[in-house]
């Protein structure tokens, strides 16, 4: 059932840690071990180098596009302790922000749904989370958790903006203001939800990993009242979290047991598939059925060891 | 991510997958534009309280099978023309694919859809329809120069008796070298006056079964008194006659398929057999003739139907091919006929919703067929609106023309959100590139006050530098758009005191550029451009400002030259700077227009 339909010659020299698709799935980015992030235009299956981007001085681990009500911008984190904002200007990218201030690595970047502005999240092998804010000055604004995960943090994730109950409270006329959320992942097993209250402070503690957790991912809200977050682990574990939206209690069930560590989790736009990512150099794509059972509806095994990354 | 990673890994390549291709083939694209008008109108059909007729829904399932069928022969017709054999195979494929799906469709159509009293003759027109070979035979046998001696002659005869074609039957029969012998003419009135079971007829099953037991007693009476020794083709088209299992096992290779050969068997056994029946049925046979350890998907699918076991015919049809078009359309029809209750946990209407949502989905990765995909998620009164939202924001609006249609598709849906996405994107594209009316058009549209604001600058900017206004036809449309934000509000007051101006009503123009700087809605470091504008009004006699005007005019020089530098820009325009020559030039026309005032008034006292 799935084709493989191109393949991307990235001309990255060392390997690849993440590819993701922008918000129209028009252009590609990627970011590798050779310090460099790349830009694709993506046309008619066909992709072409927009943009190779040299800053960090280690390899770079995650990228994440921003929406693009505020023009083309880009997110990368390095093992080099920085997170870049980079931002296409007059058809030029260029370095528009560079946040130094992590004691370690920068495992993952993850910008906030756009309703908020444009706030990003960074996680760090330092243990804290940064939330890096734009202001109405032009400048950025920076607020930390520390001590967020101990031993590190893999992953961050934001909830959509649209409270869970959204879809229900038409009647009421005034919709409450979101309130802003993002769970993380980390070297403690954990993962967290965050919930700010002026202060970022800790919701929820979910345990069920039994090792290092390597992804988590909010899904998309659809108008249900239910929330899920997908979460992996060295464990070779998947667990989706639901919550039913009206208790604080996150319900765990393992999606499946992998042959070995699986290392990202990604929802589609629409929330309907989950894609699955390991140590055994494959792809699969889960979809709940309408019995609720979540089940593998594709393989995708490109051998020879490599990791592709989709989203 | 950080940590260990294998160290055979290939580096450098990416791959991008895809699922559900056949719908994006260009030779299926008719199929998922009339499919999609046939969804609609059904739905309309169906109304509000989801009340539709059964001949309604049935020639609403003929119109989707048309549509499949039409598909097929466009698909075929493609592959005969297609320039590789790959290609050709593909198309093929896609072809064999939607005849099975078509087959599929239609024995749910009459399960689900048709009477369910007398099944059997509406089976047997399926048979007909899908297996036209019987047919076919026969007209080669007669094209033939010598038919009645034809090798095929009884092969075609029995394919027609099976398909109860008697009429063509006893044609055939008629044209044997031998026809005038006892035989024949026994074997012929029996195949005459055979009993036929139609859904129609006016005869209640248990009549009919009374008749049609009185005749196959006829056949058997005539052969064991050996009306047919003479020729074992007649004897084996009576034993086929009376139903006999061995007569079927001598024929066995006559049939394509084990469904087409049940439903003869069953037609010559249990002509009256009801649809309750049918599924064990089925599946004994299917088991008995060739082991359900063979059973491919088509097979699976074919029995869930004949046991109507709406559940799995809909897992087998997802399993089975690549896209949802065909489970979502099913699915839809027989939530209407009111035969997806079957399930036990979820209700009907949650599965046909989840059903309808997969097909749009997979329509809207499309670059053109996103917008049919719209029209399904109207019919997901759960999720619709908000699986809607995420993909339209999420749809790339490379020209206007895109924008502009899915922003009335948002508005006609009330999306709000979607609106607001795409304006301020397209606002936003059309700032980078410097199309500034069009941007403060769409930020005004988006009803944002910051963009506009932003856009308004920058239309003021381009102003300074080119002493005249880009795009101004645009911005003289905006109306009552401009409140959106105070700066958009001066950037059209200023535009309409050039229009006064220019056609000389001098008074009012005097008047509204006060009024601009005595309100606080002109930027301050506009104030020297309006400083200058006001000149030449100055140098007028009789003169158009007040001495009031004046004295304000006065008012916001001392207050520029004296905190100038408010909101001041890092590198103002030369226009924006007010320089000591400037200040005397101003404060020498104030003072002139002032004594000019004092003349006039003391002239009129």
């Amino acid at each position: 059932m799935v084709s493989v339909i191109s393949t991307v010659d990235t001309g990255h020299e060392d390997m690849i840690h993440d590819a993701q698709m922008d918000y129209y799935g028009c252009r590609l980015a990627t970011c590798s071990s050779d310090r460099s992030v790349r830009i694709y235009d993506v046309k008619n299956g066909t992709q072409t180098l927009a943009a190779d981007l040299r800053g960090h001085e280690g390899p770079v681990w995650q990228i994440a596009w921003a929406h693009p009500k505020f023009g083309n911008i880009l997110a990368s984190c390095s093992y080099d302790h920085k997170v870049i904002i980079w931002k296409e200007m007059n058809g030029q990218w260029v370095k528009f922000y560079e946040y130094a201030n992590h004691d370690s690595s920068v495992n993952s970047v993850c910008w906030a749904p756009h309703d908020y502005g444009l706030i990003l999240a960074c996680g760090s092998s330092d243990g804290s989370i940064s939330i890096l804010s734009a202001t109405a000055a032009g400048g950025w604004e920076a607020k930390k958790i520390n001590n967020a995960h101990t031993i590190g943090c893999n992953a961050v994730s934001w909830a959509p903006a649209i409270g869970p109950n959204a879809a229900f409270d038409s009647t009421t006329g005034s919709r409450s203001a979101p309130v802003k959320r993002f769970v993380s992942g980390g070297c403690d097993n954990l993962v967290k939800v965050w919930r700010e209250d002026k202060e970022w402070v800790e919701e929820a503690k979910l345990e069920g990993h039994s090792d290092w957790v390597r992804d988590a991912a909010w899904a998309p809200s659809i108008g249900l009242s239910r929330t899920v977050i997908a979460s992996c682990s060295q464990d070779r574990r998947v667990i989706l979290w639901t919550n039913d939206g009206v208790s604080s209690s996150w319900n765990q069930r393992v999606l499946h047991t992998f042959e070995d560590v699986v290392w990202h989790v990604s929802w589609s736009v629409t929330g309907n598939i989950l894609a699955v990512s390991g140590g055994d150099n494959k792809v699969s794509l889960w979809k709940e059925t309408v019995e609720g059972q979540w089940v593998c509806i594709s393989d995708v095994n490109r051998g020879k060891g490599s990791t592709p990354g989709q989203q | 991510m950080a940590g260990p990673v294998s160290p055979q890994t290939c580096k450098k390549k990416l791959y991008t997958i895809s699922w559900e291709r056949t719908l994006y083939n260009p030779f299926v694209r008719k199929l998922v534009n009339e499919s999609c008008g046939a969804f609609t109108s059904l739905q309309i059909k169906a109304g509000t309280d989801g009340q539709i007729s059964s001949s309604e829904l049935i020639k609403s399932s003929h119109q989707y099978r048309c549509i499949m069928n039409a598909c097929i022969e466009d698909l075929n017709q493609a592959a005969d023309l297609a320039n590789s054999v790959e290609s050709n195979q593909a198309l093929q494929e896609m072809s064999e694919i939607f005849y099975k799906a078509e087959l599929v469709w239609n024995l749910c159509e009459i399960l689900y859809l048709e009477n369910p009293l007398g099944i059997l003759p509406h089976l047997l027109e399926w048979i007909r329809i899908h297996f036209p070979n019987a047919v076919e035979e026969t007209g080669t046998v007669l094209a033939s120069p010598n038919p009645g001696l034809h090798e095929s002659y009884w092969k075609a005869l029995y394919g027609l008796v099976f398909q109860l074609r008697l009429e063509s039957a006893t044609k055939l029969l008629r044209i044997h070298p031998d026809f005038q012998s006892e035989a024949f003419q026994s074997a012929y009135e029996l195949l005459k006056k055979m009993p036929v079971f139609s859904a129609n007829s006016t005869v209640s099953a248990p009549e009919f079964t009374f008749r049609w037991n009185h005749w196959k007693e006829e056949c058997e009476s005539r052969t064991q008194a050996g009306d047919f020794f003479e020729s074992k083709d007649l004897e084996l088209l009576l034993e086929i006659l009376c139903g006999k299992e061995e007569a079927f096992e001598k024929v066995g290779d006559h049939f394509e398929t084990w469904y087409q050969r049940m439903i003869t068997q069953l037609t010559f056994t249990q002509p009256t057999i009801g649809t309750l029946s049918l599924g064990d049925e089925a599946e004994q046979f299917f088991a008995s003739l060739i082991g359900l350890d063979d059973l491919t998907s088509l097979d699976a699918t074919l029995l869930a139907v004949l046991r109507r076991d709406t559940r799995k015919v809909i897992g087998e049809m997802q399993g089975v091919l690549d896209n949802s078009w065909f489970t979502a359309h099913l699915a839809d029809l027989l939530y209407h006929a009111g035969a997806l209750q079957s399930f036990e946990d979820i209700n009907s209407l949650q599965l046909r919703e989840t059903l309808l949502r997969d097909y749009s989905i997979c329509l809207f990765s499309h670059q053109s067929l996103w917008s049919v995909g719209v029209l399904y998620l109207d019919h997901c009164p759960n999720v619709g609106s908000a699986t809607l939202e995420h993909l339209l924001t999420r749809l790339p609006c490379q020209s206007e023309m895109k924008a502009t249609k899915i922003i009335s598709l948002a508005e006609r849906r009330k999306l709000t959100s979607v609106v607001t996405s795409v304006c301020r994107v397209m606002g936003r594209r059309a700032l980078a590139n410097r199309r500034l009316g069009a941007a403060v058009a769409w930020a005004v549209k988006a009803q944002d006050a910051p963009l506009a604001t932003y856009a308004a600058d920058a239309v003021l900017k381009s102003y300074l530098q080119d002493s005249d206004f880009t795009s101004t036809d645009l911005l003289d449309s905006l109306g009552a758009g401009l409140l959106a934000s105070d700066r958009l509000a001066f950037l059209g007051k200023y535009r309409e005191f050039h229009r006064l101006y220019n056609s000389n009503d001098f008074h009012s123009a005097a008047g509204l550029l006060i009024s601009l700087i005595s309100s606080r809605i002109a930027p301050k470091y506009f104030w020297t451009v309006l400083l200058m504008d006001a000149l030449p009004l100055l140098e007028t006699n009789p003169p158009v400002f007040t001495s009031e005007q004046t004295y304000e005019l006065m008012q916001s020089l001392q207050e520029l030259t004296s905190s100038f530098q408010d909101d001041a820009e890092i590198n103002p325009h030369p226009n924006c700077q007010l320089n000591s020559d400037k200040t005397m030039l101003i404060t020498l026309a104030l003072s002139r227009n002032l004594a000019k005032c004092f003349v006039q008034q003391t002239v009129c006292d």
